[in-house]
């Protein structure tokens, strides 16, 4: 459609065109007129010019063709014009003659002397006289034609010379339009609008103009305008690119500082900085053309602008933003364009603020992150910094709130996230940077800081959790025996490892034991390991506080009022023992409370855990010894943290020596789950029930193993003195209250004599066990006693001493004094039930009903002796 | 209290240091395998009910020390076995080797009538074999015994061998009451259905 319409168009040109060359000039008007009422005026002018070149070419080559005529007819015109001057002075002298002539007639008349001839010779020079004139009045007309003419020609070339300007000024107008310099195009326009056009606002051509000058307005603010949205569009892709310079800046700033600091000598700061600036290859890539011409303020700016920020901005041109600005501001539509502007960033913002949802899983995702919220506070600030007043102080502040927030917040969600502590490292490290880099573009930034403590503690729990994989690990490999030392190259590397030292052991040919297990070198070890990597955290804040002019953020945080010189080591050395307490008390601790209460850890298992955690519990002062050497901090120091360590060992080993016991009682009870007595038995077998003789072999060979060291080389860990102690005395408990609950059971509706006395022979067996020693140490009969309630019960009853019982009640010289009268009453009522039962046989024996009758008493002499004694 | 069963067999696991016996008990008792090498000290138990023929069986299952140290603890265990596992090491030539001298410790040990079994543990070792499964079928049928490879780690044959083992006692035990209640021999046979069970198990492990 457009194709053949321009053609049309150009036809129609080339008509007017020839049109133009081929009438008079006076005809033209409506010719060039048609021109301005058609649209393509702009080609047609297009057209013209090109064809006015030819023209020009043509006469060019025409005058150089004619040019020796024309010189000759220049010297016709001068002479001709010489002729004329003499020509003009013979006509005045004619005119003189005359005057003198007409007074000599005067004089002549006045004589009275007439005369023919005179009278002749006077029409004679009367004739004459009008012919010269003649000559004269034509010249005169001419030179009144020529005065006409030239008055015409001055004007018109006045009215020209108004009008010229104009046109310059439109042309130059149209100039600066095509060359997209559109903030002078604007100025133009108003000049011409204010200054020119009213002079001369009459002519046709100038209302065109008139017309016209909204139109371009428009115009131009439409193209600045999608300069502006190319350049926010430009700005949004290169944002992260901007924030990755910025920080490389601050990162190579921050390294030249830490040299400057080192040397404080060489040079200054602000000298380092350029340096840096020439140092970083970066590609200023100041691609405007026009940033020149454009504006005198941005120039004056930029100057400052150096001297405070490298040149993370020069990645930018950020002309269209300034043109845009100044264009809108002249135009009277700055406030739009702020709100425009202000708008969009907002938006960006918020698309920068919004994280990756895998972020958490490389530090690039944080990287990128980081990156794009630099650039856009970058451009912000140079926005702030060159424009007046494009974006204030109020909204970057409102737009760094909201970063701050949105990033901490993203930030915390993230790094929950992340189960390695090398990345929550880096992590740490690139938040330090992103604080640093936007700290120097002068943005409050301790908000960072702050969250960097919550990344500290991120960090802690990370480390944590992996050193409790570590060392439930090492709990798990372990073989819980004693370390086996070959010779002397192993000893020196297992005490290499763990500080030990025994003078015994030392003596000891090879081969020889340690009493620890492996897991003992291993977790201290690994503690240490913890507390390097501790360290690595911290080390590198520790710098970067002794950098910061305001003051180290984990003095701040830490001790807030310290102020001492050595303070920085003392937090570093606080935070340390703080986490390796933490690691103590809560990882430790908990890897070996599972490994205590695991259901099928055995004896082996425990007493190797009790003599493991006893040398740990010696080496937590050579950890403190550690910490102190890596910290410089003496542990007199007043803030220093003590390490808890000996609490966890002790925890740990008290939960093993209960563990023991309760291991010991269970097994005690799944031997009970053999038990088997047949309480109606009328004879007692000729000795202690199997289960009981087994269960006795079992804690006896049990405790042999684990208290008597058979002292050969593959000795194994044994309980000490008093655990052992504990262990038989609680086994021993156990199984007497296990055995009489066993007696009392209400199950046990009925039972015989012959039955309590194959259970008298059971409890023999175990107190013939409680006096055989099982365990060196116990004073006189003391393991005994565990079984007094059943001893004495059982003697009640198979003595039949109801007499003595009854009689010596509440005495402390009691026979029987553990003989509960309840319990004696249940017992004498099974046997009393038995009686009932066997009623037949009981009617023909006397001995039976005698009995029988003595249980009723007795009974009911106890019944009597409980109500007095409960009442 | 109720008893909760019917018969209860003593069994025993014997072997060289290291070849399982431990493991495999805990395969049995707990239905879990441990990698970690803990070497017996002494003498453990563990406890597992089991069913044959409707009857309720309580395994009393004694794991003994391989460590030559323990040996008097350990035998003295041999007299109340019923029934004794011999357990070696596939991977391991010398566990297998041993397995005559633990026989000569069950002959002078252990009650006559013991029922034995072989165990080649580990064999999901493959790759390591040093006992080929021949070797041990052969040794096996040597002495008139019982064989099955196993392994405790990838849960092979362990419930066969115990459950192999209770039932060579259990017919064992019946043959014997069979033959006292043919011979008309008095002693405590059945009176009721209940205590007859607890009689039979009293007279077998007092044997």
């Amino acid at each position: 459609m457009a194709e053949p319409g321009s053609l049309e168009a150009a036809a129609e040109h080339e008509r007017i065109l020839r049109e133009i060359e081929s009438t008079d000039t006076a005809c033209i008007g409506p010719t060039l007129r048609s021109v301005y009422d058609g649209e393509e005026h702009g080609r047609f002018m297009e057209k013209l010019e090109a064809r006015i070149r030819n023209h020009d070419r043509e006469i060019e080559k025409m005058c150089n063709f004619h040019y020796q005529g024309f010189v000759d007819s220049i010297t016709e015109l001068l002479k001709v014009r010489g002729e004329a001057q003499k020509l003009k002075a013979d006509a005045f002298q004619g005119r003189i003659e005359v005057l003198n002539g007409t007074m000599l007639y005067g004089e002549l008349s006045l004589l009275h002397v007439p005369s023919l001839q005179c009278k002749n010779q006077v029409t004679d020079t009367n004739r004459k006289l009008q012919n010269e004139g003649k000559e004269l009045i034509i010249a005169m007309e001419e030179l009144k034609q020529c005065r006409l003419q030239q008055r015409n020609i001055s004007t018109t070339v006045d009215k020209l010379m108004l009008c010229l300007p104009v046109l310059e000024m439109y042309s130059k107008l149209r100039e600066q339009m095509k060359s997209k310099r559109h903030y002078p195009a604007l100025k133009t326009l108003e000049h011409l609008e204010h200054t020119y056009l009213p002079q001369v606002s009459h002519y046709r051509f100038c209302r065109v103009m008139v017309d016209n000058i909204p139109k371009l307005r428009e115009e131009i603010k439409e193209v600045s305008m999608s300069d502006l949205k190319d350049f926010l569009e430009s700005i949004r892709k290169h944002s992260d690119k901007i924030g990755e310079t910025a920080m490389k800046q601050a990162q190579q700033q921050r390294n030249l500082d830490n040299i400057v600091s080192q040397h404080p000598r060489i040079g200054g700061g602000k000298k380092s900085k350029k340096e840096v600036c020439a140092g970083s290859d970066l590609e200023v890539k100041n691609t405007s053309p026009m940033s020149e011409q454009d504006s005198g303020i941005l120039d004056v700016e930029d100057e400052e602008e150096d001297e405070e920020v490298p040149g993370a901005q020069d990645l930018v041109d950020f002309s269209p933003v300034h043109r845009c600005l100044h264009i809108y501001s002249v135009l009277g539509a700055r406030e739009t364009f702020e709100n425009y502007y202000r708008k969009q960033r907002r938006k960006q913002a918020r698309l920068v603020l919004q994280p990756p949802s895998n972020m958490h899983e490389t530090l690039d995702g944080y990287r990128k992150y980081f990156n794009q919220i630099v650039g856009f506070f970058v451009v912000e600030d140079h926005i702030l910094h060159t424009t007046q007043g494009l974006v204030n102080r109020a909204y970057i502040d409102e737009l760094w709130e909201l970063a701050l927030s949105k990033t901490i917040a993203a930030l915390r969600t993230h790094s929950s996230y992340c189960s390695d502590p090398n990345l929550v490292l880096d992590l740490k490290n690139l938040i330090v940077l992103f604080a640093d880099t936007l700290q120097g573009y002068g943005f409050p930034v301790n908000q960072l800081f702050d969250m960097l403590l919550e990344i500290r503690d991120q960090y802690s729990e990370t480390l944590l959790k992996k050193w409790s994989g570590v060392f439930r690990n090492i709990l798990d490999s372990d073989n819980y025996s004693p370390i086996p030392v070959a010779n002397e190259e192993i000893y020196k590397k297992i005490v290499g490892q763990f500080p030990f030292q025994d003078a015994e052991l030392e003596k000891q040919p090879f081969p020889k034991k340690f009493p620890f297990s492996e897991f003992v070198p291993k977790v201290y070890s690994q503690i240490k390991e913890f507390i390097y990597a501790c360290l690595k955290f911290s080390e590198d804040l520790h710098l970067r506080s002794q950098q910061r002019a305001g003051g180290s953020f984990l003095l701040r945080l830490l001790l807030p009022l310290q102020d001492l010189p050595s303070s920085r080591s003392t937090e570093v050395d606080d935070m340390i023992r703080k986490s390796t307490n933490l690691l103590l008390t809560r990882t430790l601790s908990n890897c070996l409370q599972t490994v205590i209460k695991r259901r099928n850890i055995g004896l082996t298992e425990l007493v190797q855990i009790i003599i493991n955690t006893t040398h740990l519990e010696k080496s937590c002062r050579f950890l403190e010894e550690f910490i102190t050497n890596i910290t410089n901090v003496l542990p007199e120091t007043v803030h220093t943290t003590k390490l808890y360590g000996t609490t966890t060992f002790k925890d740990a080993r008290h939960a093993a020596e209960e563990e023991i016991y309760t291991n010991l009682n269970q097994k005690i009870d799944q031997f009970l789950q053999l038990v088997d007595y047949d309480w109606m038995a009328a004879e007692p077998g000729s000795r202690a029930s199997d289960y009981l003789i087994d269960l006795i072999a079992f804690l006896r060979s049990t405790f042999a193993v684990f208290t008597h060291l058979p002292g050969d080389v593959d000795a194994h860990s044994t309980m000490s003195g008093k655990v052992a102690q504990t262990a038989c005395m609680s086994a021993c408990k156990h199984l007497s209250t296990s055995l009489m609950q066993l007696l009392l059971e209400v199950e046990v509706r009925q039972l015989t004599l012959g039955a309590l006395q194959q259970f008298n022979l059971d409890v023999e067996e175990c107190e013939q066990f409680a006096r055989s020693g099982p365990v060196p140490g116990f004073q006189g009969d003391t393991l005994q006693l565990a079984f007094i309630d059943l001893r004495q019960l059982l003697d009640l009853f198979l003595h039949w001493d109801w007499s003595t019982y009854l009689a010596d009640y509440g005495q402390p010289t009691c026979k029987y004094l553990r003989v509960n009268p309840t319990t004696a009453l249940t017992l004498l009522e099974k046997m009393k039930d038995t009686s009932r039962k066997n009623n037949v046989f009981a009617q023909f024996r006397k001995n039976e009903r005698d009995k029988q009758k003595l249980i009723d008493t007795v009974a009911k002499q106890l019944r009597s002796l409980i109500n007095s004694h409960h009442l | 209290m109720a008893k909760t069963y019917d018969y209860l067999f003593k069994l025993l696991l014997i072997g060289d240091s290291g070849v399982g016996k431990t493991c495999l008990l805990f395969r049995f008792s707990e239905d879990a395998f441990n990698t970690t090498f803990i070497s017996t000290i002494g003498i453990d138990f563990k406890i597992r009910t089991i069913e044959l023929d409707g009857k309720k069986i309580k395994l009393q299952i004694w794991d003994t020390a391989g460590q030559e140290r323990f040996r008097t603890i350990t035998t003295a265990y041999y007299r109340g076995a019923m029934g004794i596992m011999l357990v070696y090491d596939i991977t391991n030539e010398k566990s297998f080797d041993n397995i005559k001298n633990w026989i000569r410790n069950i002959e002078e040990h252990a009650s006559s009538d013991v029922e034995r079994m072989i165990l080649g543990n580990k064999c999901d070792m493959n790759e390591k074999r040093q006992v080929s499964k021949e070797k041990g079928e052969k040794l096996a049928i040597d002495y008139g015994i019982k064989f099955l490879e196993t392994s405790a780690k990838s849960s092979i044959n362990v419930e066969e061998a115990f459950f192999t083992l209770a039932r060579d006692i259990m017919t064992k035990l019946n043959r014997k009451m069979n033959d006292n209640s043919s011979s008309g021999a008095g002693g405590p046979v059945k009176i009721t259905e209940n205590r007859s069970k607890k009689s039979s198990f009293f007279r077998c492990t007092l044997l």
